[in-house]
């Protein structure tokens, strides 16, 4: 009974043996992470940033020219751009408007509005209410700006002559840019 | 004349005998004599860090992230005496060859952003470069940071500076966009010699 008690602690002894050198550890480390985001800027820059048309008469066509406008991607993405207009408000009455055209064409109360550029070839689009694609890749390269115009067709006139408006009129056209 | 013969034979043996014990008597003479035995525990390294992760969010280029100095706390869960270690590593962007390497003398530069790490309740501003070279934590006097077991602890903060920026338009300095990126500091510990 003695020798089996002995050869059992024994045993167990052999067996803890080998467990001993994992339980002593000479190092030990732990980790700390940082995490950081760069940010998407989006940054258009426009210039000059007004169209002062003067004296305007029933159906006249203005137009700024083809470079009229330098566009300029200041961010750090590279952009898809969109434009849209809005109709012009008389400022001493806002209830007297020209309605943006929606398909080209002008009448009495809607006017017209097309930008021009001359990126590659000359091409005229027509500007709605509704977001149009206006340059698409446009590259980040501040260094790389787009140059485009605006051509304004006003309305009919209200009446014989003239329009019922007299004074000021005022638009806005919005060009936006999303991250390409 | 037999009895004789034994007699002498009987005293030539107890004479050998007496020689033979002669040179023994010295030793038995002696006060004592010692037996030294040694042995060792094991030794058991086990630090924690009350802090394992640091988001910081949006980076802009050239710019200064703090923690506050007590941002982290260090704690010596082991057995024995030990010297804490620190490094750190590159940013890196997941899924993205865009990295920053971390620098070894805490000036920044194009993709290149600098680590520091600051030990509470020392001298104000007293920052210490954290680079990609493992290197004992130090104090702003130059004393190593040891903690002893049982639960010693150290507290610390962190200083990250950003790199200068990737390109600049118009005078501002920008990232390229959405990068995801991310480092680890990575603090050991080992056994105090």
């Amino acid at each position: 009974m003695k020798t089996r008690t002995g050869s059992i602690a024994l045993a167990i002894i052999l067996i803890l043996i080998p467990s001993l050198p994992a339980l002593a550890q000479e190092s030990d480390s732990e980790t700390i992470t940082i995490t950081m985001t760069t940010k998407t800027v989006i940054e258009i820059e426009l210039e000059p940033t007004n169209w002062d048309i003067g004296s305007i008469k029933p159906e006249e066509l203005h137009t700024t020219g083809a470079t009229y406008f330098t566009m300029t991607n200041n961010g750090n993405c590279d952009l898809h751009t969109y434009v849209k207009g809005n109709d012009v408000v008389w400022s001493d009455n806002p209830n007297y408007k020209w309605e943006l055209s929606s398909n080209g064409s002008n009448g009495i109360g809607i006017y017209v509005l097309w930008c021009e550029r001359t990126d590659y070839e000359p091409i005229e689009g027509l500007i709605t209410a509704e977001e149009n694609e206006f340059f698409s890749n446009f590259g980040m390269n501040g260094g790389n700006p787009k140059h485009f115009g605006l051509k304004l067709q006003a309305p009919q006139a209200d009446y014989a002559g003239g329009f019922l408006a007299g004074g000021e009129m005022e638009t806005t056209i919005i060009i936006s840019g999303v991250a390409a | 004349m037999q009895v004789r013969k034994m007699d002498k034979r009987i005293i030539s043996i107890i004479l050998v005998t007496i020689l033979a014990l002669i040179p023994c008597v010295p030793a038995l003479a002696e006060g004592n004599s010692t037996v030294t035995i040694t042995m060792a525990t094991d030794k058991y390294v086990d630090i924690t860090l009350d802090k394992t992760a640091w988001n910081i969010g949006d980076v802009e280029p050239n710019t200064e992230y703090m923690t506050t100095p007590t941002w982290c706390t260090i704690t010596n869960e082991g057995n024995c005496v030990v010297n804490i270690r620190i490094k750190g590593a590159n940013a890196e962007c997941d899924g993205s060859t865009y990295t920053w390497a971390l620098s070894s003398n805490n000036t920044t530069a194009v993709k290149k952003y600098a680590l520091l790490y600051h030990i509470s309740y020392d001298s104000a501003d007293s920052y210490t470069s954290i680079t990609t070279i493992e290197a004992p934590m130090k104090k702003a006097n130059g004393d190593t940071i040891q903690l002893i077991g049982n639960s010693d602890n150290e507290q610390f903060g962190l200083k990250l500076l950003t790199p200068k920026p990737d390109t600049t338009v118009s005078g501002t300095g920008y990232f390229l966009k959405d990068k995801a990126m991310e480092a680890t500091i990575t603090i050991s510990a080992v056994v105090a010699s």
